[in-house]
């Protein structure tokens, strides 16, 4: 509702500056209420903002809303999307069922940790996303691969697409595997080499096996 | 003209971005350029910056992936890692990027809830947070003082 309020308040801005004043001032008094020991302040503070409202619609003029977010109280439901894709995974592979639900259980919790510890783990965990993502789109699941790895985590690293470019593997551009188990495409990882002697999925010195020169 | 040559990158992103909206985000691109997003990020939940609705703008570089892309406040507001122009203290966004992120893990996860959540740096010492809304609150569009009692 607040969202949905504030998103037309901005809609108005874009439309013509005078009621700009009266959508924003609104919000203005609202948020000074709490500040009820301070009456006299409130009012000078008031007379502010409306300068600064100038200044604001002189930014929007470029600036087109894109349609309003989904609110935060919605994350319940995007919980349920890696189950979804796990499911999808069972449904073309019965046998790797119990990797799968341990699958679901897990990534929840990880994700939680990851959330609240330390951002060196965060790239990880942006990686295991975009590459769900790259399942849900491709909808495939090799079934050779799957039952390669028994680990968890593997199972969402092995999809066939590089990090850094997002398309799969092909025999011409073929998949180049590093000491941390990640994989990229050769021209990719040799422009990202350019700049950074680091794994652009875990941070880790790039080392490869068969050393690339 | 320049979005002939879009790599397949952004276009993919761009696509999910459309097709998956995240939770707390919304970015879409420019008519003119597709490099641009026009942002709206809500204030997460149980921080002090709950209920605010800021705008940003979004821009990919040309180096994008191997750059990061630009990010920018539009909606003023008091955090002690965003300045008054809107430019985001953040070392994803500088030395520490890495081409396995992309727009969405940038604005939802780095943005939208690890640069908000900072401030409980500032939470731990409540008076003193107090005390610098009350001498920034006037030059800024979105006040996070309400949320403050909430604590």
């Amino acid at each position: 509702m607040g969202g949905c309020c504030c998103c037309c308040s901005s809609k108005e801005t874009v439309l013509s500056a005078p009621p700009a004043y009266y959508y924003q001032y609104p919000r203005a008094s609202e948020e000074h209420v709490p500040l009820s020991s301070h009456p006299g302040a409130a009012s000078a503070f008031s007379g502010r903002l409306l300068v600064d409202t100038n200044l604001d619609t002189s930014s929007p003029d470029t600036y087109r809303p894109p349609p309003a977010p989904i609110p935060f109280n919605v994350t319940l439901g995007t919980t349920q999307t890696p189950p979804a894709a796990q499911e999808i995974r069972s449904d073309k592979n019965n046998t790797s069922l119990p990797s799968t639900n341990s699958n679901a259980i897990q990534e929840p919790v990880a994700r939680d940790i990851h959330g609240t510890s330390a951002k060196l783990e965060e790239p990880k965990e942006s990686e295991c996303k975009v590459q769900t993502d790259l399942e849900l789109d491709s909808a495939k699941g090799s079934e050779i691969e799957l039952a390669k790895s028994g680990k968890p985590i593997d199972l969402v690293e092995e999809e066939d697409a590089c990090p850094i470019c997002l398309e799969e593997y092909d025999a011409e551009n073929p998949k180049l595997a590093t000491n941390c188990d990640h994989h990229f495409h050769l021209a990719c990882i040799l422009e990202w080499m350019e700049r950074s002697e680091t794994c652009p999925v875990c941070d880790q010195d790039l080392v490869f096996d068969p050393p690339i020169e | 003209m320049a979005n002939s040559n879009l790599p397949r990158r952004i276009i993919k992103e761009t696509q999910r971005l459309l097709s998956e909206p995240a939770p707390g985000i919304s970015a879409s691109p420019s008519e003119d350029n597709m490099r641009y997003f026009n942002v709206m990020i809500l204030g997460p939940t149980q921080s002090p910056y709950e209920g605010g609705v800021f705008k940003l703008e979004l821009f990919l570089p040309e180096e994008y992936p191997m750059a990061a892309p630009k990010v920018r406040f539009l909606t003023k507001i008091y955090h002690p890692n965003i300045d008054k122009l809107g430019r985001i203290c953040l070392d994803i966004l500088k030395d520490k990027w890495s081409p396995a992120l992309g727009i969405r893990t940038v604005l939802l996860r780095y943005i939208c809830l690890s640069s908000f959540t900072l401030v409980d740096v500032y939470l731990k010492r409540p008076i003193h947070f107090l005390k610098k809304c009350s001498k920034h609150q006037s030059a800024f569009q979105y006040q996070p003082v309400h949320g403050f009692y909430k604590m």
